[in-house]
């Protein structure tokens, strides 16, 4: 059963601010994109190819312009009551700006246990248990409840972000860039602690990236956008070569291992 | 005359703060060697200390920093760092939109570049539209006209390096230039930096947590830990045969993101 699933959606904004009056903009088009229960996708593409407004939509933080996006089978629109709750549980979303995306007046744990708040029936005592829980699964330490985001580097401010995307037990959690503001050894760091929790959790995933080398540490199936279409969708696999012009672009502009060598770098 | 500096030494930096009332050595006497013609990179994990270097080369350390050793010398000569800036050092950030006054012009900014060595009028245009030009910026007319919000992130790091030209210093400063663009215009930006070693003879530091980069575009490079430079080599040397702990964790983290390589190149 697919879990979350694009169908032939478009997203059009009208540009010239309020008035309106300038030409609308066509962002996506004829996305056809699902997400299966325990798989992880990858969604590339270069700046401006439409990978986080498609992230919005499947987050239902904003309406297609055309099509549908179901969750369960059923449209997002339909939604209604226990429905809806059971989607804002299970589709979790972790931004690049992790400490933008806290409030710095917020304890640590107060922070985490937002979703469970608003999004389960756990008492005051069982959230506090299920934070400690969440701290320890993420490496951090349950004594970093009591902490402010500003006491904290960045890597681990991230952490807390992935600690409160899993808080509600979610099906899926999307990664908007979630690790491109972190060292190369973080964002390691951080893939490896994801791919370990998808075995041990089955939770799906959707990694929007730009850096193509982060890919197989995660996903097993990636697709490339470009203006706004998917222009290729296949499983990741060793030595992955991605045929359309847009994954071509994408490969060769992946940097080298060593001096001297470059991967991918196709003649003619 | 500062524009035929060929070469800008650091020696012995350090920098303290204090925390919790205690004094805390944030760079440990450091030195770096910078050559026209050479792109030098400092790599380290977050917090090493790299980018507290580059604004400390600059005479530019933040509140709280006390520099307690360190000196500049350009061609052997001491200088105060803040005089490197706009004359023997121009420089190029990683966030290109907080780089910029949102209120201003790329016209206004050239203008102000190009004034500060005393370049107006029809002369100083037809130097902002040919570096530009030089940085690949299409239709640069246009691109004067515009305010950072008309413009990407690519475009805004293009037009800070364009900015760097007209500084025409023969050395640039280059702290994270591409971390925040996509792999095709980090691609690009490697590419034009490149093509101005080679056709300028600009003298670049490079500051870099990605191996890749490193691997690009360096000639040498040192690794910082903890404020301490744990290692410092050729750039071969320090991929093939990295000596320090840092340094080879660094190259490791790196090497496993390219499961595909051939046995022959495997560490």
């Amino acid at each position: 059963m697919t879990l979350l699933q694009a169908q032939a959606v478009g997203k059009t904004y009208r540009s010239g601010g309020f008035f309106g009056s300038g030409p609308a903009r066509t962002v996506l088009s004829g996305i056809d994109l699902g997400v299966a229960a325990g798989e992880s996708l990858a969604l590339v593409g270069a700046s401006g190819s439409g990978k986080s407004t498609l992230a919005r939509l499947l987050l239902g933080l904003e309406r297609p312009s055309s099509g549908t996006v179901l969750f369960n089978g059923r449209p997002l629109d339909a939604l209604r009551g226990a429905e809806h709750l059971a989607y804002r549980r299970a589709v979790q979303v972790v931004f690049q700006d992790s400490l933008g995306a806290v409030n710095p007046r917020h304890r640590i744990g107060r922070t985490i246990a937002e979703p469970l708040r608003h999004l389960t029936d756990l008492g005051e005592r069982q959230r506090a248990d299920r934070v400690a829980e969440l701290l320890t699964l993420v490496g951090l330490s349950p004594a970093d409840a009591d902490k402010l985001p500003g006491q904290m580097s960045g890597g681990q401010v991230q952490r807390v972000c992935i600690a409160r995307a899993l808080a509600p037990g979610p099906d899926l959690i999307i990664l908007d860039e979630a690790v491109s503001n972190l060292d190369l050894v973080l964002q390691i760091q951080v893939l490896d602690l994801l791919a370990g929790l998808r075995q041990r959790l089955g939770t799906a995933f959707v990694l929007i990236t730009h850096d193509l080398r982060l890919i197989p540490r995660l996903c097993d199936r990636i697709a490339v956008l470009d203006a706004g279409r998917v222009v290729e969708d296949r499983p990741v696999t060793p030595g992955l070569r991605l045929d359309s012009d847009a994954g071509h672009r994408l490969q060769a502009a992946i940097l080298p291992p060593r001096p001297g060598l470059q991967p991918h770098r196709r003649t003619g | 005359m500062t524009t035929a500096a060929s070469h800008l030494r650091l020696d012995g930096l350090t920098l303290v703060t204090r925390r919790h009332g205690r004094p805390l050595t944030l760079v440990d006497g450091l030195g770096l060697d910078l050559r026209r013609g050479q792109v030098t990179a400092l790599v380290g994990a977050s917090g090493s200390g790299k980018s507290l270097t580059c604004l400390a080369l600059q005479g530019l350390t933040p509140p709280g920093v006390t520099q307690t050793g360190g000196r500049v010398t350009v061609d052997g000569r001491d200088t105060a760092p803040a005089a490197l800036r706009g004359r023997v050092t121009a420089t190029v950030m990683q966030a290109p939109r907080s780089a910029f006054n949102p209120a201003l012009t790329m016209a206004a900014h050239a203008r102000e570049t190009l004034a500060a060595r005393g370049i107006t009028g029809a002369e100083a245009e037809r130097r902002a539209l040919a570096a530009m030009a030089e940085v690949g910026l299409d239709d640069p007319r246009r691109v004067l006209r515009l305010h950072p919000f008309q413009m990407s992130g690519g475009m805004l790091q293009r037009m800070m390096l364009a900015l760097a030209l007209l500084s025409e210093a023969p050395f640039l400063l280059a702290d994270e230039p591409t971390t925040d663009l996509d792999l095709v215009l980090q691609a690009q930006v490697l590419a034009l930096i490149e093509q101005l070693v080679a056709d300028r003879g600009l003298g670049v530091l490079l500051v870099t947590h990605d191996m890749g980069v490193v691997a690009r575009l360096a000639d040498t490079v040192t690794v910082l830990d903890h404020g301490r430079m744990v290692e410092h080599g050729p750039v071969a040397q320090v991929f093939d045969a990295p000596a320090a702990a840092p340094t080879r964790a660094l190259v490791a983290a790196h090497l496993a993101l390219y499961p595909d390589l051939a046995p022959e190149d495997a560490p």
